[in-house]
């Protein structure tokens, strides 16, 4: 299950559902990134390229099942406006031992960090301004050794 | 072509920008005679 959504998702929900549809498996791992509130922001801007931006997620999908020993794999990741506290990302790996899970979900979050064409733009009370990967977002890609 | 852009617009040969060709995303040196359109995506930032 991979696809965008421009309403707000359910990360228990797809879970439920992950793990409902995942009957072999021993490990079921699963990731949520949400907007931080607190720090000023009022809002998330998540642009895409319709065409790319699904051709992106579905080579992630396709390199982490190919890299790690995973049954399946779920990537749910928002577009359009977001608030602070709100889901921005759902990624849930289910394999037959944990580590595999773990190092599934690990690696499809850095990779939708830098190689995904996905933009974030994020509105203050001083203005709007688009977001790059930090330097530490790359150096978490690094470690898995893939060719650009 | 990498050439002229790095003369013109050195930015766009900056790492974290992709290059697209026709739809596709592509890395390294690519042929691009019958390619129709060129597109450069600017550093993402998803997750």
């Amino acid at each position: 299950m991979r696809f965008l959504s421009a309403d707000p998702i359910d990360p228990a929900a797809l879970l439920d559902t992950f793990t409902r549809a995942s009957t072999g498996a021993g490990a079921i791992v699963s990731f949520t990134g949400v907007v931080r509130g607190g720090d000023g922001v009022s809002e998330l801007w998540l642009d895409h390229h319709p065409g790319l931006t699904e051709q992106g997620i579905g080579e992630v999908d396709a390199d982490a099942r190919r890299r790690f020993a995973v049954d399946d794999l779920s990537i749910v990741h928002r577009i359009g406006s977001v608030a602070p506290g709100e889901p921005i990302v759902f990624v849930a790996a289910a394999a037959t031992h944990r580590r595999a899970a773990f190092e599934a979900v690990d690696y499809a979050m850095d990779r939708l960090k830098t190689d995904v064409p996905l933009w974030k733009r994020e509105t203050r009370a001083d203005g709007t301004r688009w977001i790059e990967a930090r330097p530490e977002d790359q150096a978490d890609r690094a470690r898995w050794e893939i060719e650009t | 072509m990498r050439l002229w852009i790095g003369r013109q617009y050195p930015a766009l040969l900056e790492p974290t920008v992709r290059i697209a060709l026709d739809d596709v995303v592509t890395a390294g040196t690519v042929p691009i005679a019958d390619v129709t359109e060129v597109a450069f995506l600017p550093p993402v930032s998803g997750g």
